[in-house]
């Protein structure tokens, strides 16, 4: 092989085309992270950020302290992270014995970027909700002073003046910013903001210094003197010192003495969506588009089109089959017109859809005869059309190696209600021909609880088996079933039942560790039915043991123009509580619950939802969500439920809030696939503010579908 | 076999075992859990590094290492590729053609596309692929036998799809007669070299052998992008 490449090589005169970057490569990177996860150097943050999207991993560890976190570049300047830290505090341990354990969460934001004569800087604050361990809030401004050398300075509040600490300056303005109100209010997990810049003042620095490619050296002047920490964490000067090595593009390792007495190690991790590990997933090319000959020229006769048109179709998808599922395309139904297709098709491979949309009209640009010029492409998701994407074949022939040609198809392209399309009815879908009415796959499954002080981590691993029967494309028996392998999670404690005596329903989640055992399991065993009742209108039954904790009927009904921004649902729920010791019992709880959701789509990956309605425990409130999503399925997003239920019955944490995220796998595995990995980390798991966990609710299964989803990765259609 | 390429091989059949156990299965690729048939490949690239990436751009077995024997016994027009970044080898042939575009691919699913007999305006199938490119005046001035001034715009897209547009100030120029021996035959052409910069760093050079009598290429090095780098193009047979 060698051999070949070589005389290969001869034969091309040993020509080496140069490309490089004259610039010089040494400049410090455009961001490190701190031991708090946040843009920053040591335990000091500095006036920079990631790249837009990035999320980011942090650890970090010495005796005494180590903290997880994981951040994400929500705006371009503004950084946003929630941290899980484990504390040995003196007087904690004196009163229980244990390490003190914290769930916290930072906002950071750039006010200035970095100018010609500026600095940059930022406005920062630490553990702002929660119970104030980290609580302390900055300013500071970062400047760069040659390209290997960059230095920061910054006043610390809270935390960040507990070293130096002098008189408030903002005491000017008025006395109250004097003294800090110290605790925390009712039962934790409150905006602190009674707190935030008030009290002493101290001063922090710290300086950057790139001394190789890979290899930064780090000095700080800490306002933080760990009071709370020591004698555990020691502590004989202000100044830290460290390094940080970048190991590959997207992770490093760090080392560091803190105050003159404490080793300690961070390591990062981070993935910025836009610039994916070795240039992303590697896609096998598509089928150049085929150019037709000009019209009048006979090609675009219609006489074919006398045969039967249901003949035609079945021919059609039959004999392309293999074609399309080259491309990673299902196509489940085509209906020929003279001028026009209408295709029926499930993305199979692409991570985004208008991937697998191009692909398919790319096939049919080369097999359907000259005289269709437009293609209707329907894609299905969960059983459920979505919105019909019409494009001019003309369209595709003309932008297939125009530069600007994604824009000119994507200005041309229609969306609209599938409903009314050959194939696509208000009712009863039969399943399509060739279509296996079976599904199944068996796998391991994992699941976690987190956040328990005796151990922060508990998991059960085993085999999940999942297994579908369609009695219809929109009608199908689904069930999950797992077995436990090994596990710790129904070691945990339930907890403090705070609803006892309350005219809440207590236990409706605070339960769920009852739930994991060694047993077999029914985690889903439901009957599900979807339809359209209506235009722009989308309607869901599903019957059975709808979830781990809870069996009963849930129906939804949502309103979702393609090209709205707004669509809205509503979603009504009869439903018992599963006896944990029984395969498919119930116990005698029964609940009625309900919401109405309003989802807005912001335009570029934004996505705002907002649930009013009655939860588990018979609460009655809101759910407000707000996520970034990106075209490749990475999506990250936090969400709060407020409720009638007072902060006091709640329970620790006061309200349910968390962060969730899903990582898409395509970027990881270096291949296309639409495999993506989820999770939820709710800061406490409580009975307040529960919903019910059922599967196929209908916003997300047709929003890639929607114009907005569409418009996000339209990039691709070319691809 | 030495101690190092059996550690590599059990490393492999581990990492096949590992990603057995990790991935379950499934009758259908749209069906609850990652696929082994979605993992394997993948780990097939953890554990041979370049070779598996190499793998995909070798030739079909009808053209076997690019012999000129095999060759010579090939009626359609074919053109060898040796990608830089990944020291692979591979053969194309004409696939499609859409106005003044020709598209030529491999047998394994990659696919470049020229114009102005051979000027690169596209790539799929690589890693860094050049989604699209205007580069008309470049392949006019090579088309007319002259040198100029040109301008590129490259398009590639990043990880969420947006298009980052590199725009290319360049200049051609001919850099006299010379004659190609290509699989046995002599072959009269013109060389052109293209150097072109992006003003902020990035330097490229492409050249060019035309054909002294017609617009084809016969051979020519040309950058595709920051990622996949510089592929040397011949043709091989006509």
């Amino acid at each position: 092989m060698s051999r070949t490449l070589a005389a290969f090589a001869a034969g091309l005169g040993l020509v080496v085309g140069a490309a490089d970057r004259a610039a010089a490569q040494t400049r410090l990177p455009a961001q490190g992270l701190s031991n708090y996860g946040m843009p920053g150097l040591l335990d000091m943050p500095t006036a920079t950020v990631m790249p837009d999207g990035t999320l980011a991993f942090t650890a970090q560890a010495m005796p005494g302290t180590q903290r997880v976190a994981l951040s994400f570049q929500a705006l371009p300047r503004v950084t946003v992270s929630f941290r899980y830290a484990r504390a040995d505090v003196l007087s904690w341990r004196q009163r229980t014995g244990m390490a003190l354990t914290d769930r916290s969460f930072d906002i950071h934001w750039q006010v200035l970027d970095e100018g010609r004569y500026l600095p940059a800087l930022a406005v920062g604050l630490r553990d702002f909700i929660g119970t104030g361990l980290y609580s302390g809030e900055y300013v500071v401004a970062t400047r760069t002073i040659n390209p290997r050398l960059r230095a920061s300075l910054g006043m610390g509040w809270g935390r960040l003046a507990t070293h130096g600490e002098f008189t408030n300056p903002l005491s000017v303005l008025s006395d109250r910013f004097r003294t800090r109100p110290g605790g925390f209010t009712g039962t934790g997990g409150q905006f602190e903001a009674g707190r935030w810049f008030r009290g002493p003042a101290a001063l922090f620095a710290g300086v950057e210094y790139q001394a190789t490619d890979r290899l930064t050296l780090l000095a700080e002047y800490s306002s933080d003197d760990y009071r709370r920490e020591r004698p555990r964490v020691g502590w004989s000067t202000p100044v830290n010192i460290g390094f940080r090595y970048q190991l590959t593009p997207s992770s490093t390792l760090s080392g560091y003495v803190l105050h003159g007495r404490n080793v300690g190690l961070q390591a990062s991790f981070a993935f910025n969506p836009r610039q994916p590990p070795n240039g992303g997933p590697r896609l096998a090319a598509p089928v150049p588009v085929h150019l037709r000959a000009p019209p009048g020229s006979g090609g675009y006769s219609t006489a074919w089109a006398a045969a039967d048109a249901a003949t035609l179709g079945a021919q059609a998808r039959a004999a392309l089959a293999p074609a399309f599922a080259a491309e990673g395309v299902r196509v489940e139904r085509i209906d020929l017109e003279p001028h026009r297709a209408v295709v029926r098709l499930t993305n199979q491979r692409h991570e985004a859809l208008p991937r697998a949309l191009g692909r398919t009209a790319r096939v049919l640009s080369r097999s359907l005869p000259d005289s269709v010029e437009e293609f209707v492409l329907i894609p299905m998701q969960g059983g459920v059309a979505g919105t019909a994407v019409t494009l001019r074949r003309s369209d595709l022939e003309r932008a297939e190696h125009d530069p600007a040609g994604t824009e000119r198809l994507l200005a041309a392209a229609r969306f609209a209600d599938p409903l009314g399309f050959p194939g696509v009815g208000r009712g009863w879908q039969p399943l399509p021909e060739g279509r296996d009415a079976f599904e199944w796959s068996v796998g391991p499954y994992l699941a976690t609880s987190y956040f328990d002080p005796v151990r922060p981590v508990r998991a059960d691993v085993g085999l999940r088996a999942q297994l579908r029967y369609s009695l219809a494309e929109n009608l199908s028996v689904n069930a999950t079933l797992s077995q436990r392998l090994w596990g710790n999670i129904d070691g945990g404690p339930l907890g403090p039942d705070t609803l006892r005596g309350t005219r809440f329903t207590s236990r409706v989640r605070t339960s769920a560790p009852l739930y994991s055992s060694d047993r077999p399991t029914v985690d889903r065993l439901t009957l599900d039915y979807t339809m359209r009742p209506g235009r722009d209108l989308y309607a869901r039954v599903s019957v059975g043991w709808l979830e781990r904790m809870y069996a009963g009927v849930s129906t939804e009904l949502l309103w979702s123009r393609p090209d709205s921004r707004l669509a809205l649902g509503v979603e009504l729920n009869a439903v018992g509580q599963r006896d944990p010791r029984s395969l498919l019992g119930l116990n005698d709880l029964r609940i009625t619950t309900g919401h109405v959701s309003a989802y807005y789509d912001f335009g570029g990956g934004f996505l705002g939802q907002v649930d009013v309605g009655r939860y588990l425990a018979g609460d009655v409130g809101a759910t407000f969500r707000l996520e970034r999503g990106f075209a490749n399925g990475l999506r990250v997003g936090a969400y709060a439920t407020l409720t009638d239920m007072p902060f006091s019955v709640f329970g620790e944490g006061s309200f349910d809030k968390g962060i969730y995220l899903t990582l898409p796998m395509a970027a990881l595995l270096g291949q296309p696939t639409r495999s993506s990995y989820s999770a939820t980390i709710q800061s406490l798991n409580r009975d307040g503010g529960a919903r019910l966990r059922v599967q196929g609710r209908l916003y997300p299964t047709i929003r890639e579908s929607r114009e907005q989803a569409l418009r996000l990765g339209w990039g691709a259609i070319l691809q | 076999m030495t101690s190092a390429t059996t550690g590599a091989r059990y490393l492999r059949i581990a990492a096949a075992a590992a990603g057995i156990a990790l991935a379950g299965c499934s009758n259908s690729p749209t069906f609850g859990t990652l696929g082994y048939d979605q993992i394997a490949p993948s780990l097939a690239a953890l554990g041979s590094g370049r070779a598996a990436q190499a793998e995909r751009l070798r030739p079909t077995p009808g053209f076997p290492g690019l012999d000129p024997a095999v060759i010579a016994g090939v009626t359609m027009p074919l053109m060898g590729a040796y990608l830089e970044s990944l020291q692979a080898v591979s053969a194309l042939s004409p696939a499609a053609s859409n106005g003044p575009v020709d598209t030529w691919q491999t047998s394994d699913q990659v696919m470049m596309s020229f114009v102005g007999g051979g000027v690169l305006v596209s790539s799929r199938g690589l890693a860094g692929d050049l989604h699209a490119a205007d580069a008309s005046q470049t392949a006019a001035l090579i088309g007319a036998g002259r040198g100029g001034a040109a301008q590129r715009r490259h398009v590639y897209l990043d990880g969420v799809f947006a298009r980052q547009t590199v725009t290319l100030t360049c200049t051609v120029e001919p850099s006299g007669a010379e004659t190609l021996r290509l699989n046995g035959r002599a072959h009269a052409t013109l060389r052109f070299d293209e150097t072109c910069s992006d003003g902020a760093g990035l330097r490229v050079v492409n050249r060019y052998w035309r054909d002294a009598r017609g617009p084809t290429i016969r051979q020519s090095s040309q950058w595709i992008g920051p990622i996949a780098g510089t592929i040397h193009l011949q043709r091989l047979n006509d």
